[in-house]
Formats: structure tokens, sequence, C-alpha cells
């Protein structure tokens, strides 16, 4: 729940930086480049359980 | 789920989605096909049927009241211990405890366990996951607003969403349960990225150019984009019911959801309105 709400809040902040949908590319291109960010702790999940 | 044996793995979860794909994908089929014959004030009236119901049901359940094995009385005016002689002349003892006592020691047992390293670890994991922040409000807006999307082709990309989604569930059972997690998680982590970064395509308008229409392109991409989110999700619910406290599985459950559809997608739209 907590990582859930800093994602909204994020998400939140880069909305209302973004002008207008002319923006709305720059928005796709730094959520795109968020989502393999997990990637860098992924060693810290067990390859088993 | 915890004492299942690896064959067991992931069965439960798996299960448990694939029936709330499916019933999403009943719901956006008929959302869909009745836009037509009634006003959507009567479908948004529907819709609230089945949850007044399950409200009333929750309300009327009773709950039968679970054993506490270290504190007999919760919600003592004293706390102390009875020493009670039984008829057959065997002594029980009971630790009395007041609630505010109950719940500074409940609060103190979750601190150690979230300090504990097996937790932490992969739990910073998961907060990273779900803290990553997601365009596709805007793209929603951008969909309705700029390509003038019809509300019924946007109900039947729901209902193609809960069918792949669905789909991906059975993959999921039938033939990645034994799959490293870790391993799913980099693969369907990648192929999200890609996905997620094909609606450039879209808002930049360079599928018309290249000959696609939107349309053909919206589905296409939400069809395996639905698959890949659904292989993904299922890892980390098997993992997550793994993390958390004997019998608490259903709760954990319960909280990814709702973390996902609720908080991230309604607030984030809400940020976008204002």
């Amino acid at each position: 729940m907590v990582g859930g709400f800093l994602g909204s809040v994020f998400t939140g902040l880069l909305q209302i930086t973004m002008d207008d949908c002319t923006n709305l590319w720059k928005l796709v291109l730094i959520t795109t480049s968020c989502i393999p960010l997990p990637l860098i702790l992924v060693k810290r999940v067990p390859a088993t359980i | 789920m915890k004492k299942q044996d690896s064959s067991e793995k992931g069965k439960l979860q798996s299960k448990t989605t694939i029936s709330r794909f499916f019933g999403g994908l009943l719901a956006s089929l008929s959302a869909g096909l009745s836009l037509g014959l009634v006003t959507p004030r009567i479908i948004f009236a529907c819709a609230s049927v089945p949850l007044v119901l399950t409200f009333i049901v929750a309300y009327r359940y009773k709950e039968p009241a679970i054993e506490d094995r270290l504190y007999s009385r919760i919600d003592a005016n004293f706390e102390g211990s009875d020493i009670e002689l039984n008829d057959d002349g065997s002594v029980v003892v009971q630790h009395r405890i007041r609630r505010l006592s109950a719940l500074k020691i409940r609060l103190r047992q979750l601190v150690d366990t979230f300090k504990s390293p097996n937790i932490l670890r992969p739990l910073s994991f998961l907060l990273l996951l779900m803290s990553t922040p997601s365009s596709s409000t805007s793209v929603f807006y951008y969909m309705t607003n700029r390509l003038n999307f019809s509300p019924f082709f946007l109900s039947m990309l729901s209902v193609l969403r809960h069918a792949c989604g669905l789909l991906g569930a059975m993959l999921y059972r039938w033939k990645f349960r034994q799959t490293s997690m870790r391993k799913l998680f980099v693969i369907t982590t990648l192929i999200i990225t890609l996905f997620h970064g094909m609606q450039l395509i879209l808002v930049t308008g360079t599928n018309e150019q290249l000959g696609i229409s939107p349309k053909m392109f919206v589905l296409s991409s939400e069809a395996a984009d639905a698959v890949i989110e659904s292989l993904s999700l299922l890892p980390l619910l098997v993992f997550a019911a793994k993390l958390c406290p004997n019998g608490n599985e259903g709760s954990v459950y319960c909280s990814i959801i709702a973390a996902t559809n609720l908080v991230r997608r309604r607030l984030s739209r809400k940020c976008t309105t204002f």
C-alpha cells in the first residue's frame, strides 16, 4: 500500500509538471524508463521459494 | 499456502486470479453490450447492486473469534493472571491484558518481523516495484479526448484486457509455475518496458505514418501487455504470500490488488484532473 501510494504521488507530480497532451510523450518516456528500475534490487528476491 | 510443496506452488493464486479475470471479463462484456441499450446511470446503479449485497453479507457474517495463543483475555479491566481450578482438579492459568498493551506488543512484533533481513530485502524490491509512476491515466485521457475513442470501444478494450489477463494467468498455471521467480520478474519487466515504450508511437502519431490505425495499434498492444502483466503479477502474489505472516495471505492479496487497482489508477486519475 505504501508503494502504491508513493507511485500515485510520483505519477501525480509528473503529470502536474506536464502542461497538456503535447508533452504526453515526455511523460510516457519518463514512466517507461522507470519501469526497469526495480530490477536493480531483483537480486534481493530469492530465485526459488 | 506456506506448507504447500513446490508442485502446488502458485496454484491457489492462479486460481483466484483466473476467477477475478473471468468475473471482470463478464462484467466488461455485459457493461459494453448494455451501453447501447440503457443509460450509463442505470449501468452504474446495476454495478452497485453486487457491492451492496457484499456489504450486507459481510455485515451479517458471524466471524468466529481467533484464539489468541499468547493472551486468553484481551480487553480486560486489569492486567495479570487468573488461576482457575476445574472440576477435575486441573489448574488453568489465563493471562489478562488490556487492548492497548496487546496493540503495543503486536506492533513491536510487526516491527521486529520487518527488521529481519529475510523480509526486509525482498520487501524493498516490492516497494520499489509498486512505487514506479504510471502514465496509464494520461494515455486514457489521450485516447478519449484526442483519439475520440467511443465508450463502446473502450469497454471492448476492457473486455480484451480481461480476456488476455485470463490467458496470462492460465499460461502461468500450466507452464511457468516452476520457473524461477527472479527470471520471470526480469523477463516480464523487460517485455512490459518494451510494450509501454510502444505508447510513444501512439502519442506522437507515428502509427499513422506507418499506416496503422490507432484502434488496431491500441488493441494489439493492450492484448500483449495484459498477458505479460498477468504473468508478472502472479509470481508477485506467490512471493508476497510467502513473505506475510501465517493467516494473513488473504489480506496481502487484497492489499496488492487494492494498491495496483485502487490507489495507483484512481488517485493518479484524480491528480490528473487536479
